[in-house]
């Protein structure tokens, strides 16, 4: 159950991370004054955010029930966008490397639900 | 810096009493209607009536604050009160 | 500052007036009620750590059957009130092997208020599982209770009067939301955003991130606080469908019209409570965990086994009464309705009691944060209108006698608080442990701490009082931990490596030190600062003074 919330916790930082590089300011901090993500990045990052989130509350939903989950899920989306906001301040790149937690997050959510 | 006008600080003491004071009463006769109208077990009309409440106060005082003038303000809280007022009164009579 | 006339601007505008005003008036107590509430959330955890007596006692190796732990707590109270009007007793669990067992007395006429008061409230007793016996005395202190009690009832009033006054804060906070939430232009832009060293955007930064990042938790409380009491703020409705008849609505809302029924004054010694609670266990699949008898030994006595609501929302508990004299099951609490059951989830998200370690901890995580967003909140306002005599202050002048008041206000609340916290815990180790009234003390001294820095930041309210009473703060927290290896035998070399029932006592050892930290972090950072400003202005002045040199040599 732990590991559920664990992953759903990496979900979500790496959900918010996607979406915020993607972000004009964001981005700028990232790459450069000026610089902006074309088009077809901006929509592909957007939907892996959406999608991370999204598997962050179902991740919450398994460890808490249909009734704990949803409340679980805010407290953990707290958290995560709080350690984003901080890490895009002082190392922004840093905050891009972290959205790749989102893979192995996944990957411990299925596993964990399979074996339950 | 310029002093505040008088007639400025008078207008929005007149918005507060508006909000606060008549918007605990709209929202009152609202709710009461609300429970009354309700077709459910006495404590389950009881209960979303109450529950409803502090919804309908927000926007009462938000909607007095946002609309353009003090006058308005006041007009829109009396005329609704008056207006729910009389409707539970019919209806409070009738059953 | 008024709506002009384009509307989605004007909107925008008088919302953020609203904001202003409905969140500035209110934003020191909501500091207290914040603070207070979001300790609560441990308040058995506090309750314990502050009666270091019992602490042996409650790390027991095992634990007896929940039958055997009631009938020795009945026996108890048979000894010391078979008369009262009411026995409550908690059973042992999980986290705690301890049987505590209260009573109550009704009020006799002719007692003075303060009387009245002392007879209400409950007296008690523990027993220790292992021996049946009671355990060394508990010193005489409220514990957290006081501190849940503080966020709502206030102090130093009657229950009616601090509700009151909470409920319009409260209410003026969901005013002070939802006109913040409306007045907020680029909530989505600027979600991940936070630019410190940067004067007042900075404060707004800090105060968006708190609010916004857990803009549901604080939407919650907020509203779910004002529901707790709903029926006492908004009572139309109840006038509406029941009259007077207020008692058959709280019996039909709160499905417990079992517990209001009075005593007949004919004698008859209570039933055994075993066999009851073997029906309910059968009933239920798990043991109660409380019991409550309503007139003891009395014809018409209640014995009422409550259990854990489980893993729902709601905070109805379950429950069975049965005839006290005769031992017969009279009602179990059915299923509510879908109203009232969502009441409960609303009133049950409130309390949090269906939290488990975890999800309490992320509760109390963004309790603070709310406490962080009225802090920011009230500091930005503070350096806002400091800008407008930025001029004045320049040319050897004063600040305006608002922006006096409310930088006074905020070093009183946000630095004076925590101060006020921590002297309450370090009363409950030093007080005398026969003081007279010694909870009331306890209290006394909470409120001492509290005004002395309120009036000493209206006083003189400087950086340098600022650093001063985060500093005072830092120390008090963060020596908790060491006072208690002073006056305790559970200081943290015992209760880490202790029993389940000891690691509260580390956790709250662990919070107050972390606590205490941030404070002092937060000292260190005001002192930075101006140190900062105080070279800046050197250097601006030496730059000034060079400027034109340099353009008449050119």
């Amino acid at each position: 159950m732990s590991m559920l919330i664990l992953s759903g916790v990496a979900l979500a930082f790496s959900g918010f991370a996607t979406n915020s590089i993607v972000m004009d300011r964001h981005y700028a901090d990232i790459h450069g004054r000026g610089k902006e993500p074309c088009a077809a990045t901006r929509a592909r990052l957007r939907t892996l955010g959406w999608l991370g989130l999204a598997l962050s509350f179902i991740a919450c939903i398994g460890a808490g029930g249909w009734h704990i989950g949803p409340v679980l899920w805010c407290g953990v989306l707290s958290v995560a966008a709080w350690t984003l906001v901080l890490l895009l301040q002082y190392a922004p790149r840093k905050a891009m490397l972290g959205a790749w937690i989102g893979v192995p997050g996944a990957l411990l959510a299925i596993a964990s639900l399979m074996l339950r | 810096m310029t002093p505040t006008p008088w007639r400025y600080r008078g207008a929005v003491a007149s918005r507060a009493v508006a909000a606060i004071g008549g918007g605990y009463v709209l929202t009152s006769i609202a709710i009461a209607l609300i429970a009354i109208a309700l077709p459910l077990p006495r404590a389950d009309a009881v209960t979303i009536a109450t529950l409803l409440s502090f919804v309908v106060y927000t926007c009462a005082i938000l909607w007095v604050f946002a609309t353009t003038s003090a006058t308005r303000a006041w007009v829109g809280i009396v005329v609704c009160s008056a207006a729910l007022g009389a409707v539970q009164w019919l209806v409070g009579g009738a059953a | 500052m008024k709506p002009g006339v384009v509307v989605k601007e004007g909107l925008r505008q008088s919302m953020s007036w609203v904001h202003t005003w409905s969140g500035l008036l209110v934003c020191w107590l909501l500091l207290l009620v914040f603070m207070a509430g979001t300790a609560a959330y441990y308040r058995h955890e506090i309750t314990f750590w502050m009666k270091p007596e019992l602490h042996k006692a409650a790390d027991a190796p095992s634990r007896i059957a929940t039958a055997d732990a009631a009938a020795l707590a009945v026996r108890g109270l048979q000894q010391r009130a078979p008369n009262a009007s009411g026995w409550f007793i908690d059973l042992p669990h999980e986290r705690n092997s301890l049987i505590t067992a209260s009573w109550t007395t009704p009020p006799k006429k002719g007692m003075s208020r303060a009387e009245r008061r002392n007879a209400f409230r409950q007296q008690n007793f523990v027993l220790d599982p292992m021996t049946g016996l009671e355990t060394a005395a508990p010193r005489d202190t409220r514990g957290g209770e006081f501190i849940y009690r503080l966020h709502f009832d206030l102090y130093y009033m009657s229950a009616l009067w601090g509700r009151w006054i909470v409920g319009i804060a409260a209410m003026s906070m969901l005013v002070a939301i939802i006109s913040g939430v409306i007045t907020h232009k680029r909530i989505f832009k600027d979600f991940f955003t936070f630019r410190p060293n940067k004067g007042q955007r900075s404060w707004l930064d800090a105060h968006n991130a708190t609010a916004v990042l857990a803009l549901p938790f604080h939407l919650m409380i907020t509203y779910t606080g004002l529901v707790t009491l709903m029926f006492m703020y908004m009572p139309s409705p109840t006038k509406a469908l029941y009259g007077e008849e207020q008692n058959t609505m709280f019996g039909e809302v709160f499905m417990n019209a079992e517990r209001g029924e009075p005593a007949t004054k004919v004698a008859a010694p209570l039933a055994d409570v075993r066999p009851m609670l073997q029906q309910a266990e059968r009933a239920w699949g798990e043991a109660p965990t409380r019991i409550v008898v309503s007139h003891p030994n009395d014809a018409g006595a209640r014995v009422e086994l409550v259990r854990h609501p489980g893993q729902q929302l709601s905070n109805i508990e379950p429950s069975m009464t049965f005839n006290g004299a005769t031992g017969e099951l009279l009602s179990s609490t059915g299923a509510p309705s879908t109203t009232l059951a969502a009441r409960g989830a609303i009133y049950g998200l409130h309390v949090a009691h269906f939290a488990d370690p975890l999800l309490r901890a992320l509760f109390f995580i963004c309790g603070l944060a709310g406490c962080a967003m009225v802090a920011t909140g009230a500091l930005l306002w503070g350096v806002k209108e400091r800008q407008k005599y930025a001029k004045v202050v320049a040319g050897g002048g004063k600040v305006g006698f608002g922006v006096r008041l409310v930088d006074a206000l905020n070093i009183g609340a946000i630095a004076g608080l925590p101060v006020a916290f921590a002297v309450y815990f370090w009363a409950n180790r030093l007080l005398p442990l026969d003081a007279a009234a010694r909870s009331n003390l306890e209290a006394n001294c909470f409120f001492a701490a509290w005004g002395a820095c309120a009036i000493l930041a209206q006083v003189r309210p400087t950086r340098g009082m600022w650093r001063f009473q985060l500093t005072l703060g830092a120390l008090l927290m963060a020596g908790l931990p060491v006072l208690n290896f002073f006056t305790t035998d559970s200081h943290l070399g015992v209760t880490l490596f202790g029993g389940p029932a000891l690691h509260p006592l580390a956790g709250f050892d662990l919070v107050t030190l972390a606590l205490g930290l941030l404070l002092g972090w937060a000292a260190w950072w005001v002192g930075r600062k101006g140190l900062k400003r105080a070279g800046a202005k050197s250097s601006a002045a030496r730059a000034a003074s060079v400027a034109p040199a340099s353009r008449e040599a050119a």
